[in-house]
């Protein structure tokens, strides 16, 4: 019974985009990012990410990334994400890359309290995001500052689409640049 | 009847403060710096009182216990809507929870009510079978010598046809500006809000606005489907028929912080349900309330624009009860727990002191 009811609203169809703006000065590479992931900012939790460019043109690029956390809303639910990230880093003639990312991932929700009729909540629901993250260079330009801003929407949640702001706040390190 | 999300005709989409939903207040009480302090630890106020889920029907709905919760007198709230949230009406309760229990419980498809139930469980029987199951789960856990119902807005419709399947279960029965016929209150609501733009218009305040008013409900259909009581509310709102003009609202944002409430879900949730529910717009239970003997208590604000005054003394007349009583906030809109706290809890107070 408990493990049907797991499995009884596993929609893993899940789409994600990602706009991220490039901190000036950081050499597009692979860099991996952990951190705080605040869920309404105040609800919190933690995040790890990864992020890489596998493909150069002149004023595209090809960005994959990945992106999973877990943040806890006291009295309301425990979420778990895992968001895997596609997409292009466009560079204009002038200011700063903007990189744009689409994916597919799934969102795990368990309700923060106690249940009374069922012990056990979990399932597995689409997720929908938009992200957009910053990062600064510290001293040595391989240690990175990185703040990301998250849109998701949790579907289905009573009919409709849920949505879940987020603010991810961590230390990142820079990979190596991959070859051309 | 409440509803968070109002389009005010004209003006803009807004979450209108239209139910004890988190007001921002900047005199800093004990019980906001108890919740500031909770939002900077990441949400320890989710600890007070008892919290627990209760699942129905693919429905997992909170239900907040607080105040004392050795009292004697345990009091449900059954909140607004179809749609709103019970979890912040506690700003406007304290005087309650320092005697009773008080029971916040978000109805199904509503607050920070979860789970996907499907749309045809969003019925007035299947929400009488939610409350039912609420009454029994709060007297196994606490055993209270007397349960009080306490319903507001839609709420009061809720309790209403509640009480006439299962007023055994319950020993009083408060009803708050309630919607047990909503259909003649949204008749005399469309009627109020007309009288107010024609005085609007002759005294030539936002004259256009109040003539586009008046317009849409010479041309609208009955107000009997929930994107057509939506704008309506929308005048409501901008007629001041849920909270009056200079209304002083407390509470605080924190909650939305550091709380098991859920502001995106309070209002996505509300707009949902509010149209899956939209069958309720057309009931009137008045008729079979003779058969409800509990005593009771009927609240209601003198210039409620959404469920007007001349509905209190229908809804007292409707009762079969010997005891039962009628007060009216004369300084009130829709909200009286909001807009006279004082006086609500000493109103509610001094009803159940008097009988349990």
């Amino acid at each position: 019974m408990v493990a049907a009811s797991r499995l009884e609203g596993l929609r893993v169809l899940a789409l994600l985009v990602v706009a991220r703006t490039a901190a000036a000065g950081v050499p597009e590479a692979r860099h991996y990012r952990a951190g705080y992931l605040g869920e309404l900012v105040t609800h919190p939790g933690v995040h790890a990410g990864v992020t890489a460019a596998v493909g150069e043109g002149e004023r595209a690029r090809l960005v994959l990334g990945a992106t999973t956390g877990v943040w806890l809303h006291p009295g309301n639910h425990v979420g778990v994400m895992a968001l895997p990230e596609l997409g292009l880093q466009l560079t204009p003639p002038k200011g700063r890359p903007l990189t744009v990312l689409a994916g597919a991932g799934a969102f795990y929700r368990k309700i923060a309290a106690e249940t009374v009729g069922f012990t056990d909540h979990g399932r597995v629901v689409a997720a929908f995001s938009l992200r957009f993250p910053q990062a600064w260079t510290l001293p040595g330009e391989r240690l990175l500052l990185t703040t990301d801003f998250l849109l998701m929407w949790e579907y289905p949640y009573n009919n409709h689409a849920l949505f879940h702001p987020a603010l991810a706040i961590g230390l990142g390190w820079l990979g190596r640049r991959p070859d051309p | 009847m409440n509803l968070g999300l109002l389009r005010d005709p004209g003006q803009t989409t807004r979450a209108a403060a239209l139910l004890p939903w988190p007001h921002p207040g900047f005199g800093m009480e004990r019980h906001q710096m108890i919740a500031l302090i909770g939002l900077l630890c990441g949400g320890c106020v989710a600890g007070e009182g008892d919290l627990f889920y209760l699942r129905s029907a693919g429905a997992d709905m909170p239900v907040w216990v607080r105040g004392d919760l050795d009292a004697e007198v345990l009091v449900l709230l059954l909140h607004g809507g179809p749609g709103a949230s019970a979890l912040t009406y506690h700003w406007y309760l304290e005087a309650l929870e320092a005697r009773y229990a008080v029971a916040y419980w978000d109805q199904r498809g509503s607050g920070a009510s979860q789970g996907n139930p499907d749309p045809a469980t969003f019925t007035l029987d299947q929400f009488v079978a939610d409350t039912d199951l609420i009454v029994d789960t709060l007297r196994d856990r606490y055993a209270p010598r007397a349960l009080v119902l306490l319903g507001h807005s839609w709420g009061g419709g809720l309790g209403s046809a509640y009480l006439l399947e299962h007023q055994e279960k319950t020993d009083g029965w408060i009803n708050v500006d309630g919607a047990s016929d909503f259909q003649g209150g949204l008749e005399q609501s469309a009627v109020w809000v007309q009288e107010h733009a024609a005085a609007q218009v002759a005294a030539g305040e936002r004259v256009r606005y109040w003539e586009k008013a008046l317009d849409w409900y010479d041309t609208s259909p009955s107000l009997t489907d929930a994107n057509t009581v939506t704008v309506h509310a929308g005048y409501v709102t901008s007629a001041h028929g849920y909270l009056l003009e200079d209304a002083e609202t407390t509470g605080g944002w924190t909650d939305v912080f550091a709380s098991p409430f859920s502001l995106f879900s309070a209002l996505s949730n509300n707009a949902w349900t509010l149209e899956a529910m939209e069958a309720v717009f057309s009931m009137n239970l008045n008729p079979q309330m003779d058969t409800v003997t509990l005593p009771s208590l009927v609240l209601w604000g003198r210039h409620d624009g959404i469920l007007p005054v001349a509905l209190a003394q229908d809804a007292v007349d409707a009762l079969g009860a010997t005891d039962k009583n009628l007060q009216i906030f004369e300084d009130t809109a829709h909200l009286p727990m909001i807009e006279e706290t004082e006086a609500f809890g000493e109103a509610v107070t001094g009803f159940i002191d008097a009988r349990w």
